[in-house]
């Protein structure tokens, strides 16, 4: 399952910004600040910061996860409690919180270096139903690590990777 | 209704006589059911045995409205847990009851921290030295357990 998303990843982080946005694949669609992209047996919908960290959802091997990159990496297979926290915009913003438990998976051949946490998507549909999320992953040396993303396009890129996954939508996945 | 209301109280006034490289960044036994640290920032994170039960408490900067539950992870060196805080107030300040009994467990190496969520910044972090805290913890669930002993049983 790791080994098809970790290519996607690659392939993500092996393209600038610039690049992606003018030269992406046909099959790319662009939400926003997220975009999706498939092939013949997975889907990826992600953002990527301007640390370089990536955000996003995938299908592969008839799962779908939430996905967390970031250039710290992790210990594989070691589980980690992380702390979502998503606000909407407006006058009255509303603050939405998960704790997910993600494992870190490793990439296989030449992505055996890549590193990524995985998690599913339990209370998930309200925290991507915001403006923008921050990530907190607990470190060994009893920090956190604190990555943001925004979430413009966010639910409706993962429910066009649902959708083009063959995945019934969840709950709050509505486009935004 | 927590004893230890008045020792944060007391140590925000620095009223806690203590040299003052140890008035933050190690813990304290402030009476013998009673133990706090607080860091730079003015942040206590208590053990509070002065009541019915032991409880860990933290008091943050920020207004915590009565009867709020927040989550939180905390973290250290020896490993992490996921639980929440119950804001309560009085006049004194106010105070949250971290949800976790076995937090003592995670009281090993040289700090401890609390990631929440938070109105402005998204996530906050509170971290606090465990310099000390062994000892004081330890010293004040031994007065606990010998107050208990002594009670009368009902």
């Amino acid at each position: 399952m790791f080994r098809t998303i970790a290519l996607m990843i690659m392939a993500v982080l092996a393209a600038s910004p610039a690049v992606a946005a003018t030269a992406a694949p046909e099959a790319d669609q662009i939400f926003g600040q997220w975009r999706a992209s498939a092939d013949a047996t997975s889907v990826l919908a992600y953002t990527q910061n301007e640390s370089g960290a990536q955000f996003g959802f995938g299908c592969s091997d008839g799962r779908c996860f939430y996905y967390l990159y970031t250039r710290a990496g992790c210990v594989v297979d070691r589980q980690y409690d992380l702390l979502l926290s998503s606000q909407t915009a407006g006058d009255a913003p509303q603050i939405h919180s998960a704790f997910p438990r993600a494992v870190c998976g490793a990439g296989e051949g030449d992505d055996a270096d890549l590193r990524a946490l995985y998690f599913d998507g339990q209370n998930m549909p309200a925290v991507i139903a915001a403006s923008v999320v921050a990530i907190a992953i607990p470190a060994e040396d009893s920090q956190f690590r604190v990555s943001k993303f925004s979430l413009e396009g966010a639910s409706a890129a993962v429910t066009w990777a649902r959708a083009r996954y063959g995945q019934a939508p969840a709950s709050g996945d509505a486009p935004q | 209704m927590f004893g230890a209301l008045t020792i944060i109280a007391m140590a925000a006034a620095g009223a806690v006589a203590a040299p003052a490289n140890d008035a933050v960044e190690r813990w304290r036994l402030s009476e013998p059911l009673a133990a706090y640290v607080e860091n730079s920032s003015g942040e206590v994170l208590a053990l509070d045995c002065i009541g019915a039960s032991c409880k860990y408490l933290l008091a943050l900067n920020g207004v915590c409205p009565e009867g709020l539950r927040i989550g939180t992870i905390v973290n250290s060196q020896v490993g992490e847990t996921v639980t929440t805080l119950t804001c309560h107030t009085n006049s004194k300040g106010n105070i949250m009851v971290i949800g976790d009994a076995n937090l003592g467990q995670l009281m090993s190496g040289d700090k401890i921290a609390f990631a929440f969520t938070h109105v402005d910044s998204l996530i906050a972090v509170a971290r606090f030295s465990l310099a000390g805290a062994n000892e004081a913890i330890a010293t004040v669930m031994a007065n606990a357990q010998q107050r208990d002993a002594a009670a009368p049983t009902p």
